[in-house]
């Protein structure tokens, strides 16, 4: 499979911060689902099942080219995923879970792993449970991306819901057009 | 005079957004009223509500053959009393509610009963309505120093509820000020009509104990504060730009706001285009195809929740965009709209 050559949008971000479970809400199809018992402990006593080599959606467009909608796998050991994924992606989508212990880092994290990406492409951002944890803040997370010189927009964002994850695509559509 | 009759009302001079904003608040008014309301047709009306002054009506009245004893004028004017056909519009197109329910209870006992059940004017009204309503210089503008929305900008300490209560519905609506986040179990939306109108709100502290057992216990759902206010701010605008402020001066947003609030959604374009350039409000709305008016209520949300920004001169810049890729752009937000709208069924 020749990943360079799709027209693909990529889903990225903390374990359990709703990757898998955002292509699932607007993909067409049954997306591909590589999940396994998780290997990090840190993961394990969050979920018992996590993806360890990609998510997989697709959306037919007009004239029957597709859309394809990859996710990354969140555990750390496989980030070598994100680079293969993104390579010739219109943008990122970074999903960062709100209830984990140090949200913040995870952002940055997530932007240092695909800075080279960045470069020339766009990303945005949703904070998920935001409903279990009100901390930290969107303006935090702005604070974030001033301190490294981003100018990405940051929705709440419930990946269950097709119109928070189609907003989140409208954003990099309208990023790829603007900025 | 009968209880409960029924009694139809046709406004002269309001664009369809005051139309819909003075059917909302008859609505509240509702429960209230001696007699049921209705807003109709022109041509089928029995009373008419004029969005002009009392005292230049005259010429209109005859102009237009309206029943002068059946017409309800409008006053932007604050004043200690007002006549029994004199409707008070404290805001831009928003009627005051307890005014509405005195003029609606009163025109019909002063109106000839008789008359108006058998529609007594043999030649219909030549109805032409005004292009525009004409507001004082108060009303051009928006002023969010009033009231509730001024209350809950100025707040920065207490806990507090605001008790939105209408005759359809009641919603509590909780504030942490210092947490900067909001909790009620309704949607923004629902809140609508109970924001044009400051009668029905009442804004309370709130103890501790309670806190606890309406906010905590209930397990409402936590939203940030500044939501709250983009909202408020951009529903209150009703097409008239912050007051103080002028069009003319070029402007930019700091950051994005979280278009993820009700009504926000649809501008992303415009969040875009404002995050990347700088420029006059008159300009954003010519290069993103916005109705000024939209602008207007989408830059004083923006403002009022701290994101704008002045700058000292004009920066444009402009995107180079394949022809190839503007086309994929518009096929990947076509399908995306397909989504919300449900227009494509997921197998």
């Amino acid at each position: 499979m020749d990943y360079n050559q799709k027209i693909k949008v990529v889903f990225t971000g903390s374990v359990g911060a709703g990757k898998t479970t955002a292509i699932q809400t607007i993909s067409e199809i049954d997306p591909i689902r590589t999940e396994a018992k998780p290997s990090e402990v840190s993961v394990l006593n969050r979920k018992s099942s996590t993806t360890v080599a990609m998510d997989y959606g697709e959306l037919t467009l007009e004239d029957d080219t597709k859309l394809y909608l990859y996710g990354t796998p969140g555990q750390r050991r496989f980030d070598f995923m994100s680079h293969i994924l993104t390579k010739g992606a219109l943008g990122l989508v970074i999903l960062i879970d709100n209830s984990h212990s140090s949200p913040l880092e995870d952002l940055d994290y997530y932007l240092n792993l695909n800075a080279e990406f960045l470069l020339n492409n766009p990303a945005v951002i949703g904070v998920t449970h935001y409903d279990q944890a009100i901390k930290p803040s969107v303006d935090d997370y702005y604070n974030v991306l001033r301190e490294r010189g981003d100018a990405w927009p940051i929705i709440h964002a419930d990946a269950r819901k097709p119109e928070d994850v189609t907003l989140l695509l409208h954003l990099l559509l309208a990023t790829l057009e603007y900025s | 005079m009968e209880k409960n009759q029924s009694f139809s009302l046709g406004l002269i001079g309001f664009n369809e957004r005051q139309k819909e904003t003075f059917t909302a608040i008859l609505s509240l008014a509702e429960r209230r009223l001696q007699h049921i309301w209705g807003v109709v047709d022109i041509s089928r009306a029995d009373f008419f509500l004029l969005s002009i002054e009392k005292s230049q009506s005259e010429a209109f009245i005859a102009e237009k053959n309206l029943p002068r004893e059946r017409c309800i004028f409008c006053t932007r004017q604050r004043l200690a009393e007002y006549d029994d056909d004199v409707l008070f519009f404290p805001l831009g197109g928003v009627p005051q509610l307890s005014s509405v329910v005195a003029v609606l209870n009163q025109v019909v006992n002063t109106a000839s009963l008789a008359q108006i059940l058998t529609g007594s004017h043999s030649t219909p009204p030549i109805i032409e309505p005004p292009k525009t309503i004409v507001l004082n210089n108060d009303d051009n503008f928006f002023n969010p120093e009033r009231g509730f929305f001024k209350h809950l900008l100025q707040n920065k300490t207490n806990r507090q509820v605001y008790h939105f209560n209408s005759p359809a519905s009641s919603y509590n609506l909780y504030v942490d000020s210092v947490e900067k986040v909001y909790y009620c179990e309704a949607s923004l939306k629902r809140l609508d009509s109970c924001l044009l109108t400051e009668d029905v709100i009442v804004i309370n502290d709130v103890s501790q104990q309670e806190w606890i057992h309406e906010v905590v216990d209930a397990a409402l759902a936590t939203r940030p504060l500044s939501n709250l206010i983009w909202y408020i701010a951009f529903r209150l605008s009703n097409g008239r730009l912050l007051r103080g402020h002028s069009d003319q001066d070029c402007v930019y947003l700091t950051r994005w706001p979280d278009l993820g609030v009700e009504g926000c959604g649809q501008y992303v374009k415009l969040a875009a285009f404002m995050r990347n350039n700088a420029v006059c409000l008159t300009a954003v709305a010519d290069k993103t195809s916005t109705p000024l008016s939209a602008v207007y209520n989408f830059y004083n949300a923006c403002y009022l929740i701290g994101i704008v920004e002045k700058s000292t001169a004009q920066e444009l810049y402009a995107k180079n965009i394949t022809e190839d890729k503007q086309v994929l752009l518009a096929k990947i937000t076509n399908r995306l709209k397909k989504i919300n709208s449900k227009e494509v069924k997921v197998d």
